[in-house]
């Protein structure tokens, strides 16, 4: 009798040593994603891009890419590091997709609209892989888009030469293909951990 | 029937280590009048010939009997289901030779599914081996035999089973104790350039790392801002503590309305209200951009069109990471002191608790909704 409770006890033990390990390894395996990005509330809808224009022609209309992953990114095609790094980390993220990456779109809005003229934007962006386009429109259309896109962006003042430099957020935001805000990525998040949180948005 | 000779090796009157080798290739054996015999252990003694006669047959080929091992008898020592025609339902008398002997009267005998007897060969004494069944012995099918209408669950199944019901219940159980609350991640909150009462610019990218409360004000709201202004001066007073917030940065900054960007009234106003000018301060920019931060923005009505300017009293908490926390409107302002409080302090846990492992339990906290 005694032998069958100490037999018992250790059965416990050992179960509940093996749960405490087991979990979270299956969490981490059979779960939820674990997004390397800041998720919202999924009932977050995507703002919309009034009076923004995309390079192919047209407006910018969120509802024709339901179904995919859009990326957007405020940028400038002048911008000496950060965007051109986040635009080619984003680019090999959506490379490593493989038949996925057609469900992945970027839209790089210029913040310089002042030098960015769209189809320059888009000729920029288009460098660093086909499925990215420029996003252009006035100062007070892309200072509301980015507004409602937690993005904060504003010129320092010009040398001697007259150039000049955006301050701007660098953040990526992703919308998932229900046509939610659903993330932001900081833009030091490397390709492999993109392409992990993109593949889960895809579904 | 002459059970003598089994019966003798059996019992080890004999030492069966000598049992004739043939044996070895004739395996398995099938008792007459006995649902079957299968070895379990190594049966030692007797000079017995080969096993032959009317009562116990030995079959060059077939199942059931381990006939590989040294010894030629291993595999002989416990009964089998296989080789009988009698079918009568019985357990295994294990008690020493009585079973032996029943065994070699071919009474029907069936073994326990529980119990396998291990056959010593000394002086006529079985051990039981209460193992309750073992996956290594191929004969353990055999053994367990269950009523052909009797469910049989894999044990696979049944730890599978076993380890799911568990997360189910410890999810469950999360769900309902809530252990960890997080405050919802509700939005973006906008990005802005302003300037505060000193001319200085204040960014939205300055407010990243530290957990801010927005309010919105005219510049010369007097007594109907007063409400808000007391909560917010008594949060401040108790934020430290009373929510361990530590080196967490904590700021106030009330938006003017109508300051249009200009610090002298940025700075008036802040006077006039309950600001410290350090860790509440006031900020504002022209009319349009604070249109379009605080209308398009936090999403809150404002109208200076008129003499009076139209606004609704309300709070937003926003996190480190630029994320509305919390949004608080509407009239329910005046007490809303304590919980202002009571979510600072949710934040600062997450923001302090939510690293490496425990990442895992504030996500689960999230995706099972633990608000308070």
């Amino acid at each position: 009798m005694k032998r069958k409770i100490i037999r018992l006890l250790l059965g416990v033990t050992f179960l509940m040593l093996v749960v405490v390990l087991l979990v979270p390894v299956l969490l981490s395996r059979f779960g939820p994603h674990l997004y390397s990005g800041t998720v919202f509330q999924d009932s977050v809808v995507a703002p919309p891009m009034d009076g923004l224009s995309i390079h192919t022609g047209g407006p910018v209309d969120l509802e024709e890419f339901r179904g995919d992953v859009v990326i957007i990114y405020y940028g400038y095609t002048n911008c000496p590091d950060v965007c051109p790094t986040t635009l080619s980390d984003v680019a090999t993220a959506i490379d490593a997709l493989g038949p996925d990456s057609d469900r992945v779109t970027l839209l790089m809005v210029t913040i310089d609209p002042e030098r960015d003229e769209l189809a320059y934007t888009g000729e920029y962006v288009q460098h660093f892989h086909e499925n990215f386009y420029g996003v252009s429109g006035s100062l007070e259309d892309t200072t509301l888009a980015a507004t409602r896109y937690g993005v904060y962006f504003s010129k320092t003042d010009p040398d001697e030469d007259g150039s000049y430099e955006m301050e701007h957020t660098a953040s990526l935001l992703g919308i998932d293909p229900d046509g939610k805000l659903r993330i932001k990525w900081a833009p030091s998040i490397s390709p492999e951990a993109l392409e992990k949180d993109i593949r889960a948005l895809l579904g | 029937m002459n059970n003598s000779g089994l019966g003798e090796d059996f019992l080890g009157t004999g030492p069966l280590d000598s049992v004739d080798p043939t044996l070895s290739d004739q395996s398995p054996v099938v008792l007459d009048g006995v649902e079957s015999v299968a070895a379990e252990g190594r049966t030692r003694g007797s000079d017995a010939g080969p096993v032959d006669g009317e009562d116990l047959a030995v079959e060059s080929a077939g199942t059931g009997v381990d006939s590989s091992g040294d010894n030629p008898l291993n595999g002989i020592g416990s009964v089998l289901g296989q080789g009988s025609d009698n079918e009568d339902p019985g357990v295994l008398d294990s008690s020493g030779a009585d079973a032996v002997d029943r065994v070699g009267t071919g009474e029907p005998v069936l073994v326990s599914p529980v119990v396998s007897d291990q056959v010593t060969g000394q002086g006529g004494e079985v051990e039981h081996d209460e193992k309750g069944g073992d996956s290594n012995d191929p004969f353990e099918p055999l053994h367990t035999q269950q009523p052909s209408d009797a469910l049989v669950i894999p044990r696979g199944l049944k730890v599978t089973a076993f380890f799911v019901a568990v997360l189910v219940i410890a999810a469950a159980a999360f769900a309902i104790f809530e252990p960890i609350q997080v405050l919802p991640r509700i939005r973006l909150a906008p990005g802005f350039a302003m300037v505060d009462a000193n001319g200085d610019l204040l960014t939205s990218e300055d407010t990243r790392g530290e957990l801010t409360i927005y309010s919105f004000a005219p510049v010369n709201c007097g007594e109907e801002c007063a409400s808000v202004e007391a909560t917010l001066a008594d949060v401040l007073a108790r934020v430290d503590e009373e929510t361990g917030i530590g080196n967490t940065p904590f700021r106030i900054v009330t938006i003017g309305l109508d300051s249009n960007g200009d610090p002298e009234r940025l700075a008036e106003a802040q006077a006039n209200s309950l600001a410290d000018g350090e860790d509440w301060i006031w900020v504002g920019a022209d009319q349009s951009t604070t249109e379009i931060v605080v209308g398009a923005g936090f999403g809150r009505y404002m109208d200076t069109s008129g003499d009076e300017i139209g606004f609704e009293q309300s709070l937003v908490l926003v996190d480190g990471w630029g994320v509305v926390r919390g949004d608080y409107k509407y009239q329910t302002l005046g007490s809303e002191s304590d919980k202002l409080i009571h979510h600072l302090g949710i934040l600062t846990d997450e923001i302090q608790y939510s690293h490496g492992a425990n990442t895992v339990a504030y996500e689960a906290a999230h995706l099972f909704l633990c608000y308070p």
